[in-house]
């Protein structure tokens, strides 16, 4: 080591030392006064900036399965309908017409000469039957595939029973037709078809990239991709944005006011509200309840409170004792101040949930929920055998970690134990170990949620059949599944509600499942937005959205 | 030299094989999977899901398959993003944490030092304890409140910065105060108890007895010296700064490393997982001999003990 070394290192230390001060001073010089905020430039420039939860797991339609992959999808990708953002009609999108059978089984839908994919090519009926059959590709392992099952043979191909996928009911009869064959009537099919499992895909593209029953390849990234939807992908940087931006050959370019969509991942709840105070987001995923009262008395006009098909609930798992006897069960539900917990944790003006299913699904009117009786509450534990809560087991409440479940719990707790003598341990899971606990049915009660795919109560009651794989309660009656097979292929819409109403009455009387809330999309919104409609479902197509060119509001 | 560092460097092999092995079944005992969802997974999914990723395979023959990737320089595709690979998502996001992380080392460093050096040469006076007062509230205060305080003032009062993000150049300020405080802190503490030891030493007397300034003395003289405790801290410090900060990144909204850290473990994601725990293992062992490096750069003594 050379002599002067020491004397080099102290010489860049003092030059460290002048140049960090000499930027300090830079920087405050510089980045003085007031200035336009980005979501006021974003604004002039037409482009929206989204607040999204979590980073998409995946961009292929047939593979992704969160909402926040959906939320970013629905700008690439268009099925053969849309709905209405306001109502959730039906609407033509890909397809311009269609023809149902008499039997309900048989649907042909006329693909929509001027829809094309973002290279300019004609979307053909092919691409719809190509997307389908490989979501049901056993080999790709797609989650969501079951979202098809609708279809005849694709619930056996899925599962590998059949190993012909051209015994799958979905076929393109010419590049403009394309005919679905469905193993039974579904009177809610043509609200499935706008959810991303039934969008199309570019099959050279994707056959570019690898074999199309690979998950992995690289057709989902900006370069490569192509679609069909208002937008394409232009950037995709994992922790930090992904950036769409109009599509030029988008078959309905005219109702597109927007030049692009911005989606930022922003897994925490604080540096989300935040970026939006400091006006850097137009639309946020949410808004932590400790934050709501602030920011409703500060800007209520930005805060939405948007009913959402969704049900926050604890399941009882109904195959171990005491939770095997009904009366304890409906005992326990009674016995909870729903309005109370809304109030003290969530803050935003919850419903209530008494019944299973929320309302806004399409003309459903749910039987009367329950709500706190303790008096019956303590007869039925006493007919259990447990009067005053005597001699009953203690019993486990598992929930996944997170700060919103926490204290709901130790209020359910709290409860049970004032109204019902009854003592309950709390017991904490992470998200993986949750799940899998749920799945092979180790837990007492557990902690639950159910968000609607479409607006159909079938979607939330058949979650207690009996052969359903999310029937994580073990409940089975036999009454309760006749009575979903009776309404499947009930005549009329007024018939088909109320048998699902019978049902879920029957199921209420069970109670298998203690409903808690029904979900609101709480959010933040700038004043700069226009036409981001309301709608239970959380569905946003981006047409008929636009921005307000002007400063002042933030 | 040289032996002394292909010497330390080749007890890090095992060292790093050993950490690499126990992550590696540690992760697969963890209970739940990767593929684990709200919406049930028919068995025949999940089956195909476990054959695709080489998951259904003995143990052994997983560990084996890793190994021999690992040899090719391949880390395996992400199991939560689709579509990426973990050695991709690593560099790209590595870019990020360097750039923010020096940032942060340097501005560490210089708070650092010239902090501890003024409270020492202030030592006994009311300015010196203020400074070291300063030093301990550095350490004491969490980045999860500094940072939000930097943004309610220079973001959301002042509009001088964004609150969050990549993007503009000036993105790099707040955070890398966030990141540097507390590091500065402590450099500061370690500076100014390096310089008082070295204060009663013959040569300072010397120089303060031939009228050489206080600044003078204590930047020019006593420097090298007392420089010592921070340089051998700088290698643990370089490796946190450099792999990012969960924190910081969550607050700040960065795209660095840090958050993989923690997001790879909570998503059963096993190749990031193994990703990060190679790259920061492997900072570790770097940063530790190039403090080392450094030590011996300042120090003749420690560089004569490394040749023998």
């Amino acid at each position: 080591m050379r002599k002067g070394s020491g004397k080099i290192f102290a010489r860049g230390i003092r030059a460290a030392l002048a140049a960090a001060f000499a930027a300090c001073i830079a920087v405050s010089a510089t980045g003085c006064g007031k200035r336009e905020t980005p979501a006021e430039t974003a604004a002039r420039n037409g482009i929206l900036l989204v607040g999204n939860a979590a980073d998409p797991a995946s961009l292929d339609p047939s593979l992704a399965t969160g909402s926040s992959e959906i939320r970013i999808l629905r700008g690439l990708f268009e099925g053969l309908v849309r709905a209405d953002t306001k109502t959730l009609e039906v609407r033509p999108a890909a397809a311009e017409s269609w023809t149902v059978s008499d039997d309900g089984l048989t649907y042909r839908f006329k693909i929509d000469k001027n829809a094309k994919w973002s290279d300019g090519s004609p979307v053909s009926a092919r691409d719809f039957e190509y997307a389908w059959k490989r979501a049901l590709n056993p080999a790709l392992g797609a989650e969501y595939a079951s979202m098809l099952h609708a279809i005849k043979n694709a619930r056996a191909y899925n599962a590998g029973e059949i190993g012909d996928a051209s015994k799958v009911g979905v076929r393109a009869i010419s590049d403009s037709e394309l005919e679905v064959e469905l193993e039974r009537p579904v009177p809610y099919f043509e609200s499935m078809l706008y959810h991303s499992a039934f969008f199309p895909l570019p099959r050279k593209t994707l056959e570019k990239f690898g074999a199309t029953d690979r998950r992995d390849t690289r057709w989902t990234r900006p370069e490569n991709m192509v679609c069909n939807g208002p937008f394409t992908l232009v950037k995709w940087s994992i922790n930090d944005k992904i950036s769409l931006r109009a599509n030029p050959h988008y078959r309905a370019r005219e109702s597109l006011k927007l030049k692009g969509a911005d989606f930022f991942p922003i897994s925490n709840i604080n540096t989300e509200d935040r970026a939006f105070s400091a006006g850097q987001l137009h639309i946020t995923d949410s808004v932590a309840p400790s934050r709501l009262p602030a920011a409703l008395a500060a800007a209520p006009q930005t805060v939405r409170r948007d009913r959402w098909l969704g049900v926050y609930y604890y399941l009882f798992n109904t195959r171990r004792p005491p939770l095997d006897d009904p009366r304890v069960r409906r005992a326990l539900s009674l016995s909870i101040d729903r309005r109370a917990i809304i109030d003290s944790f969530l803050k935003a003006g919850q419903d209530a949930a008494g019944n299973f299913v929320p309302s806004g699904c399409g003309g459903y009117v749910p039987p009367r929920g329950e709500s706190e009786n303790i008096a019956l509450a303590k007869k039925l534990l006493a007919e259990a055998g447990y009067p005053d809560g005597k001699n009953f087991p203690r019993i486990r409440i598992s929930y996944n970690t997170s700060e919103q479940h926490k204290p709901i719990a130790e209020a359910v707790q709290q409860m049970w134990r004032k109204n019902l003598g009854i003592n309950a341990e709390l017991f904490n899971l992470s998200w993986p170990a949750y799940l899998a606990a749920r799945r092979e049915g180790d837990f007492d009660v557990a902690r639950s949620s159910w968000v609607g795919d479409f607006a159909a109560p079938e979607n939330f009651l058949d979650l207690f059949h009996s052969a359903s794989g999310l029937n994580h309660s073990g409940y089975k009656s036999a009454e309760y599944d006749a009575l979903l097979a009776r309404a499947r292929s009930a005549k009329t819409r007024p018939e088909r509600m109320r048998l699902l109403a019978e049902a879920e009455a029957k199921m209420l009387a069970d109670a298998p499942v203690m409903p808690i809330y029904f979900y609101s999309r709480v959010f933040r919104i700038s004043p700069l937005v226009r036409g981001w409609d309301a709608n239970a479902l959380d569905y946003h197509n981006f047409l008929g959205v636009s921005l307000e060119a002007k400063g002042g509001a933030k | 030299m040289i032996r002394y560092f292909a010497k330390r460097l080749l007890e890090a092999v095992p060292v790093f094989f050993a950490i690499i092995t126990a992550v590696f079944f540690m992760v697969r005992f963890v209970p739940g999977g990767p593929f684990d969802s709200e919406r049930p997974v028919p068995p025949e999914t999940l089956a195909a899901l476990d054959e695709y990723y080489g998951l259904n395979k003995p143990l052994v023959r997983q560990y084996a398959a890793f190994l021999g990737n690992l040899a090719r320089g391949e880390l395996g595709p992400s199991f939560k993003y689709g579509g990426w690979s973990v050695g991709e998502i690593l560099a790209e996001k590595a870019a990020v944490s360097l750039e923010l992380g020096a940032c942060a080392l340097a501005v560490a460093l210089a708070a650092g030092l010239a902090l501890g050096f003024a409270a020492a040469a202030f030592s006994g006076t009311k300015f010196g304890g203020f400074l070291s007062g300063m030093s301990l509230l550095g350490i004491c205060l969490p980045s999860f409140v500094l940072g939000p305080l930097l943004i309610m003032i220079f973001a959301m009062k002042l509009e001088w910065f964004n609150a969050m993000g990549w993007n503009a150049p000036s993105d790099i300020v707040l955070p890398s105060i966030t990141l540097a405080f507390f590091y500065a802190a402590w450099i500061a503490r370690l500076a100014r108890n390096g310089a008082l030891d070295e204060r009663p030493r013959g040569y300072v007397r010397t120089a303060f007895a031939k009228g050489a300034s206080r600044g003078r003395v204590y930047f020019v003289h006593i420097l090298r010296n007392a420089v010592q405790p921070v340089v051998s801290y700088l290698g643990p410090a370089a490796a946190a700064l450099l792999t990012g900060s969960f924190v910081v990144e969550t607050i700040f909204q960065i795209p660095g490393l840090g958050r993989f850290f923690i997001s790879s473990a909570l998503d059963n994601d096993y190749t990031m997982i193994m990703g990060c725990v190679m790259l920061y293992s492997a900072f570790i062992i770097c940063f530790n001999l190039l403090s080392d490096l450094l030590l011996a750069a300042v120090n003749p003594r420690i560089a004569r003990e490394m040749k023998k």
